[in-house]
């Protein structure tokens, strides 16, 4: 059976109809690590005895006829920057190369609850600041599509990992695009929720008014799984919407008819003939699948890279203050006094992003410098924020583009400010909190993955994976495997 | 922001607690004033009647307290495992009043 095929829903009903057991899935998907991720460098710590160990309390779970989860059997990969209780985090910083977590991070605690088995852990850009995975302090991780090109970032593990079909599902964190647009990049379904939808507790902080944890998955109904898993109230973290659980999976629409959709397409005139092609032709499905498109304005997007690069950073400068060398995490040998071992320790510990991010948050932030560029950036914050409220009274979700680009080689962008434009279409749903996803669309002449995103107001994340789910359906683009992977191991 | 200058660098790693090497020094240099070059494009906003973002979501508008309660506790000897140095018990720091 080419269980590499499946999606996470249909190997958890294979695994509940009694044809595999959980034993025989984690085996399958540990070998195709063993064997696959030399090429992909997905993950950075992989669990055969664990994952072996939970299966076999699964199946025996099963055998005793004992309720089973809504996961049950699906083995998941989890982003290095989420606690699984004795395990390491290391959020892909030699900062944290030892800091084993001392407790579980609240989505994996569901997750396990949920019956779900821990594969491995997968890479990111160190502390997730990054677009291409080329800040993990470890190595970088390669693109399933084409192996010397980056799987996007800084959920870049995670997603080719997931597009590699060497884990069915995986986590990741999403600050400015972070699940986005490495789905987009890979080529499978990426979904980023409303801000404060999955508690953030465990989830090592990089822009706390931004970061959404959020499944990495392959097809739009595993997104639903996921969410009904994880998407749940916790008191660990006062952000956390203390709402309902909603239903996800079920009713599933099969077109949109009614509904309406918009498109910033001034804001869009910048893209590449080839970007602009697919996108038109996703518009045209959207259409076919009976929706109306309405043209809005959302030009003040053009701001969003600037506004996230003063707010993110002056929140990650405050955040990453807490790793002092003191309490855990690498200490430099070196330090003679206390203030060198922080001015030392935080030296070593940190790459050059991270570095250039605290250094640049710290800055604007300081005194002379706060009014003009961080109060004036969460000002303009405000104003995307309006300019999505009135888009929305005029239609039910946004669609544009992922990304700009398909899947780029590793180094390409020496400019800071050509690799940050890589989130210009992502970043604006963390300014404003919008659940948002992004679904495969469509390939370049290189048969490099295009994404398409919905964006939907806040708590409309049922909606926006119901339009994803009906996009999908029509194009079933998330059923084609990378041809390098499209066979068994 | 053309102005951003190696003394202004030199400031902010001591306000932000770390000390570079001399090469990372230049490299950092040159591209933080790229991206603050960049980032000035928000001057040109008219921002006079708009407040600042200060909440971002729409659901969870007042502060959530709680009883302040004894709740699950972290073991000691759990959290000093993660610590690099330490004594007796406690963490261990190199000297903080200087001789």
């Amino acid at each position: 059976m080419e269980l590499y095929k499946l999606t996470a829903t249909e190997i958890k009903d294979l695994f509940l109809q009694g044809k595999l057991s959980a034993e025989e899935i984690t085996r399958y998907f540990l070998n195709r690590i063993e064997k696959a991720d030399k090429k992909l460098k997905a993950f950075l710590k992989v669990f055969p005895e664990k994952s072996l160990k939970s299966a076999k309390a699964l199946d025996k779970k099963k055998r005793e006829n004992q309720k089973l989860g809504k996961l049950a059997g699906v083995p998941i990969a989890i982003k290095d920057n989420m606690h699984i209780q004795g395990e390491i985090t290391t959020c892909g910083s030699k900062f944290l190369t030892n800091y084993k977590a001392p407790f579980n991070a609240t989505a994996v605690k569901l997750l396990e609850q949920e019956d779900a088995i821990f594969i491995g852990k997968t890479n990111l850009d160190e502390f997730a600041m990054g677009s291409s995975n080329e800040h993990s302090a470890f190595f970088p991780s390669y693109n399933p599509w084409d192996l010397s090109c980056t799987p996007g970032g800084s959920s870049g593990g995670s997603a080719s990992a997931v597009a590699g079909r060497l884990a069915p599902i995986a986590t990741g964190s999403d600050t400015g695009g972070s699940i986005r647009q490495p789905a987009a990049l890979c080529g499978i379904v990426g979904f980023k929720p409303t801000y404060g939808r999955i508690s953030r507790y465990g989830l090592v902080a990089f822009g706390s008014s931004f970061d959404q944890i959020g499944p990495i998955t392959t097809s739009v109904k595993d997104v639903g799984l996921a969410m009904e898993v994880m998407g749940k109230h916790c008191p660990f973290d006062s952000t956390s919407l203390n709402l309902p659980q909603e239903t996800y999976t079920e009713n599933l629409p099969e077109n949109l008819e009614g509904k309406k959709i918009g498109v910033p397409w001034h804001f869009l005139e910048q893209l590449s003939d080839s970007a602009k092609e697919n996108f038109t032709a996703s518009i045209d499905t959207i259409k076919n699948l009976g929706a109306e498109i309405i043209d809005i304005d959302l030009d003040i997007l053009k701001y969003s890279i600037a506004v996230y690069y003063i707010l993110a950073t002056a929140e990650a400068s405050t955040n990453l203050a807490r790793f002092d060398g003191v309490r855990y995490g690498v200490r430099s040998p070196d330090a003679k006094d206390l203030e060198e071992l922080y001015d030392i320790s935080r030296d070593q510990g940190f790459g050059e992003e991270v570095k250039k991010r605290i250094l640049l948050g710290t800055f604007v932030l300081s005194a002379g410098y706060q009014e003009a560029f961080y109060k004036q950036a969460q000002k303009v914050r405000t104003l995307v924020i309006r300019a999505f409220e009135s888009a929305f009274e005029r239609c039910d979700a946004v669609c544009m583009p992922t990304a700009p680009t398909t899947t780029f080689k590793l180094n390409t962008f020496q400019d800071p400010v050509k690799m940050y434009l890589q989130d210009i279409f992502t970043i604006s749903s963390n300014l404003a909190g919008l659940p948002s996803i992004s679904i495969p669309s469509g390939f370049d002449g290189n048969k490099k993955p295009y994404g398409l995103q919905f964006i939907g107001p806040q708590m409309h994340d049922v909606f926006v994976i119901q339009y994803a789910h009906t996009f999908e359906m029509a194009t079933k683009f998330n059923r084609i495997v990378p041809p390098q992977f499209d066979k068994e191991f | 922001m053309s102005n951003f200058n190696e003394q202004d660098l030199k400031d902010l790693q001591r306000l932000a607690r770390i000390k570079l090497s001399p090469d990372e020094n230049q490299n950092l240099l040159e591209s933080m004033q790229k991206i603050l070059d960049y980032v000035e494009l928000l001057s040109e906003v008219d921002t006079k009647e708009v407040p600042c973002c200060d909440l971002v979501s729409q659901f969870q508008t007042k502060n959530v307290f709680r009883e302040d309660e004894v709740g699950e506790l972290l073991e000691r000897d759990q959290f000093l495992e993660n610590s690099p140095d330490q004594i007796g018990g406690m963490i261990r720091v190199p000297p903080v009043i200087k001789s």
